[in-house]
């Protein structure tokens, strides 16, 4: 697999480049064909953007079976820009700037209509009156989010990005994934803006496939709900449970009957030769009253009876 | 029983373009979370009977919270400039650290520390 | 080696682009960056850099970018390595002609995993025959995992038919390395073992999706087939031998399923699975101000080791209305239906070796017990129903009011909590004063009939009086009648949730701002059996920023968090 991507990639990228390479340059950009005369006429003014938009944004890219009946360029968002141009007066146009968000999404909504777009005004953001140039830059950059999306998101959701910094955590804060690796901004899903059509559990299991099941032996919560025991945000415990072990696990169970046990306070040689019986009158709080899943460790489900007959099998130990 | 929890999240990120071909800038966050069960008081007029043998004290249940608490402090911080000393040609370097102070080891001792210095050489066509 | 060469063959590509792009394409724009990276550890790194590389010592690493814009032809490359294999991703977007659209994405990164010594398991009460105890088999091992993940997106739009569109996607997940299993032995003593589990898990995951899209409507159908694997499958294991522990004695083997005489069995086990997806979806405006839209979808999960399956539909009506003034109105319905095959999970009953037991299996010892096999109904089968609405009403002066209610009903076939019934109500207020000062509101209560719980949690009465009557051997409660006297129910789910946010902005002038917002959540039930559970959650946090010119920018903030959850912590009285 390396192997291969070692010289694919690489090969691939001098492909493409030679294929790049073979066309005409004698041509007009490609963008800026795509632009009416009046849009053309927009740079008088605005040179700046103008350039920044021919150069480097997807709009500009656009073919004209992807516009319809409208126009390109300036005017397919602005609207017709003859009256401005002949008053100078920025009323005489639509600016986004300017405009309620409804209507500034409701121009974006003209072409962005199909797929989760069909779903915006199901979801949280449209429905608190959020703009889409609240997150999208549309003259600069790219053309799609201002900014790092942990950035950009975390302006509104401190409180998460906050909790992007506990000891637990998906490495979001790493740059390995994003937010939009589980949620989806633009539309309303199922569940909150998750991107999943299904239940919760079924975005999880789309990474987390290993315990997807269905098991013989299940543990109820997690055929449940995932987040009854963990957070994905972010947590203090090991591997976003919402509270450590025992306590998670108490909440639901009663401790082990050999918790209260007294260990025995004489140091000495154990089964294996190497245990001390190191704790004392503690040792057995301590083993059974620390992690839970040191015994029962296949708490996600398994196909394998425990070895206890009085539990049926059902254990979760193997 | 109860399980109590004290999060603290602090960061301060400063970006500074003193000339129009250096940039400078820093990167500090500051966590401490403390978290961990207890509140377990066994009154032992409500325990109908203790197994015989001296085998059993309940009152040991009080300690259980202190096997599992967590006390962790993490540091991290990244401080660099980049400064495009020709025309397309820019240095890039920056000093990251990453200090994890594991204060209440649940299992074992989580603490250290990861220090990473950062150098190279841009070109932007 | 091998490694030198993916990284020298990036040099040279990257080394080749600014040239090669100097060459006749329309646009090209780029970034090139090669460097080292110096690492200095100290101590423990899983958590400090628990997802990133870190070796001692120095290692080069390099990026590159690149954007061409030639014709009809528009390309975007990036590519970086950290000079170590376990941390690479790579990007090249192409987009011909819009009419293909693609993208190539490979990414790799490294996942440290804790090492648990099993240091607190260690003790006897008898010295000599009662231990609870463990052996860190590995005890040098450093647990790791190295995520791939490759993805290709690909859509096809036809100038020719601008209505319809096709989209092929194709996703390879991988993990490789070890984490630590742990595997617990009965019954001369409880004995733990930490042992490595090679993980080499893969899954691929193929979508296809055709899409119509017209002026006033559309739809789609999306196939979706996922397949996972584990070439390791599990592990093989020796249990200890189940005697006595103080007679040494083959007195417990009608007690345990298995041990050290059934010779290795397999532990750790992670089944292959594969997943089915069919997804119908359809939109409808009917006109500028009113859409519905609906969707239908099926799935089949298979747990291929077990052959185990489970079957779901679930259908989605939305209906979404603007009437006028910026006031919207959304209404959601979702059935669903969970289907997780019954099965009857044969177990053995094997007997007792020696001891007053000896020739006689558990059931036959204690004939209330009824034998080990038993019907395995899921806790996943069930009929979920919602509904959900929202009003959203514009306020004079820039301000805004949202209404939501959301009803879920969560029908249970087999689980002893039955049915669940949500209500929630939130309301939000919001008002933005020209960016100077904007804020929300926001109330949410939600009421929750018969939330999910383990209703044989924990026991409550007195089952046998002290002391333990009778002669040898076992005579007094066993675990099965343990468990079957279980009727206090315990959970961490609420019964009523209140959970008040605020959060306010204010910008005094253009280029500095504050921002304060503050969360309030209690949780309770106190419609538990025996006890209640309780959750309180208080969150604050104030971020700031300034920018006094163009070439400073300052931000700080900081969040914190109190909370307190209360639960009834129970103790069984009892001798095992």
């Amino acid at each position: 697999m390396k192997r291969c991507l070692a010289f694919l990639l690489p090969a691939s990228i001098v492909l493409l480049m030679g294929f790049g390479l073979a066309a005409d340059a004698a041509k007009p950009a490609p963008a800026e064909a795509l632009l009416s005369e009046t849009s053309r006429q927009c740079a008088g003014c605005h040179e700046e953007l103008y350039n920044h938009f021919v150069s480097a944004n997807a709009h500009a890219r656009l073919k004209s079976f992807e516009l319809g009946a409208g126009p390109g360029g300036c005017e397919a968002c602005h609207g017709n820009a003859q009256k401005h141009l002949d008053s100078g007066e920025k009323t005489d146009i639509f600016s986004f700037g300017a405009a309620e968000e409804a209507k500034t999404n409701g121009m974006c909504m003209t072409c962005h209509k199909t797929g989760e777009f069909s779903r915006w005004a199901h979801g949280a953001h449209a429905r608190n009156g959020l703009a889409c140039t609240e997150c999208h830059t549309i003259h600069k950059g790219k053309g799609r989010t201002a900014g790092n999306q942990t950035v950009l998101c975390g302006r509104c959701h401190a409180d998460i990005k906050a909790k992007m910094n506990y000891p637990s955590h998906h490495p979001v804060r790493e740059g390995k994934m994003g937010c939009t690796s589980c949620h989806t901004p633009h539309a309303g899903t199922a569940i909150g803006s998750l991107r999943t059509a299904e239940r919760k559990n079924d975005l999880c299991l789309k990474c987390h496939s290993r315990y997807q099941g269905p098991f013989v032996f299940e543990h109820a919560p997690v055929a449940e709900d995932c987040t009854i025991c963990h957070a994905p945000h972010g947590t203090a415990a090991n591997n976003l449970l919402a509270q450590n072990e025992p306590f998670l696990c108490l909440q639901c169970h009663s401790a082990h009957f050999h918790t209260a046990r007294i260990g025995d306070s004489t140091p000495h040689s154990g089964p294996s030769g190497d245990a001390s019986n190191r704790w004392g009158a503690t040792g057995w709080i301590r083993a059974y009253g620390t992690k839970c899943t040191q015994c029962h460790s296949r708490v996600h489900g398994s196909d394998l009876p425990s070895q206890g007959i009085s539990g049926r099998g059902g254990n979760l130990s193997r | 029983m109860d399980y109590r929890g004290h999060d603290t999240h602090a960061f301060f990120t400063a970006n500074f373009i003193p000339r129009d071909r250096l940039r400078i800038y820093a990167e500090f966050a500051f966590n401490q979370v403390d978290e961990g069960l207890d509140g377990i008081s066994i009154n032992m007029a409500q325990v109908p009977g203790v197994p015989p043998g001296n085998l059993f004290d309940y009152h040991l249940d009080e300690t259980l919270g202190a096997y599992s608490n967590l006390d962790v402090r993490h540091i991290t911080g990244k401080y660099g400039f980049s400064y495009e000393f020709a025309n397309g040609i820019t240095l890039t370097s920056y000093l990251k650290h990453d200090d994890y102070n594991d204060n209440s080891p649940y299992l074992f001792d989580a603490t250290g520390t990861v220090v990473s210095v950062v150098a190279g050489l841009g070109y932007t066509f | 080696m091998k490694n030198h060469r993916t990284f020298i063959a990036l040099i040279v590509t990257a080394l080749a682009i600014p040239v090669l792009a100097q060459g006749g394409a329309t646009r090209t724009e780029g970034k090139f960056l090669i460097g080292v990276t110096g690492d200095d550890l100290d101590r423990y790194i899983g958590r400090a850099a628990e997802y990133e590389i870190a070796d001692q010592g120095v290692r080069p690493w390099i990026k590159a970018y690149l954007e061409l814009q030639q014709r009809d032809l528009y390309l975007e490359m990036a590519a970086a390595h950290s000079g170590n294999p376990d941390d690479q991703f790579y990007r090249v977007r192409l987009n011909a002609a819009r009419v293909w659209d693609s993208q190539f994405t490979y990414r790799r990164f490294l996942h440290r995993l804790d090492h648990d010594p099993l240091e607190n398991i260690d003790t006897t009460q008898v010295a000599g025959h009662l231990y609870t105890y463990a052996d860190d088999l590995a005890p040098a091992h450093d647990y790791r995992i190295t995520y791939s993940e490759i993805a290709f997106l690909n859509e096809f739009r036809i100038p020719q038919a601008e209505w319809l569109s096709l989209r092929f996607d194709y996703n390879r997940q991988q993990r490789e390395g070890a984490h630590q299993s742990t595997q617990l032995n009965h019954c001369s003593s409880c004995h733990v073992t930490g042992q490595v589990r090679p993980v080499d898990e893969a899954q691929d995951d193929f979508k296809f999706r055709v899409a119509v899209d017209t002026a006033r409507a559309g739809g789609s159908y999306t196939f979706q087939y996922r397949r996972f694997s584990d070439a390791t499958g599990s592990l093989p294991y020796l249990f200890d031998e189940a005697v006595h522990p103080g007679t040494r004695m083959d007195v417990f083997t009608n007690r345990i399923l298995y041990d050290r005489t059934n010779g290795e069995l397999p532990i750790s086990q992670v089944p292959d699975t594969n997943k089915m997806l069919h997804a119908l979806k359809a939109y409808y405006h009917i006109d500028d101000r009113n859409t519905v839209t609906g969707a239908f979808l099926y799935s089949e999960v298979e747990n291929e080791t077990s052959d185990l399956k489970i079957l779901s539909r679930n259908y989605t009506g939305r209906y979404t209305g603007s009437f006028g003034h910026g006031i919207t109105l959304n209404a959601r319905f979702r059935y669903s239906n969970i289907d997780n095959a019954t099965t009857y999970v044969e177990l053995p009953d094997p007997v007792a070796n020696a001891g007053p037991q000896a020739g006689r299996t558990y059931a036959e010892a204690y004939p209330s017990f009824g034998g080990a096999s038993f019907t395995r109904f899921s806790a996943m089968s069930r009929e979920d129903t919602e509904f959900d609405a929202d009003l959203s009403v514009p306020l004079p002066g820039r301000n805004r009011f949202v209404a939501e209610y959301d009803f879920e009903d969560t029908a249970r076939d087999y689980f002893e909590t039955g049915t669940t019934r949500e209500h929630r109500l939130t309301f939000t207020f919001r008002t933005d004063q020209r960016r100077e000062l904007a804020g929300w509101v926001r109330y949410q209560a939600a009421f929750i009939d018969n939330p999910f719980a383990n209703q044989q949690a924990a026991v409550e009465e007195v089952l046998q009086p002290f002391s333990t009557p009778g002669a040898v051997p076992f005579p007094g409660v066993q675990y099965f009648q343990l468990y079957a006297s279980r009727q206090a129910t315990l959970t961490n789910q609420p019964a009523m949730v209140h959970d008040l946010k605020v959060s306010g902005t204010w910008k005094p002038v253009q280029n500095a701002g504050l921002n304060v917002a503050y969360n309030l959540k209690h949780s309770t039930n106190d419609e538990l059996n025996f006890s209640d559970w309780s959750q309180t959650v208080h969150a604050i946090g104030a971020d700031a920023w300034y920018t006094p010119d163009e070439r400073v920018t300052l931000n700080a903030g900081v969040h914190y968090t109190d909370y307190e959850t209360e639960s009834l912590f129970v103790q069984p009285v009892w001798n095992g």
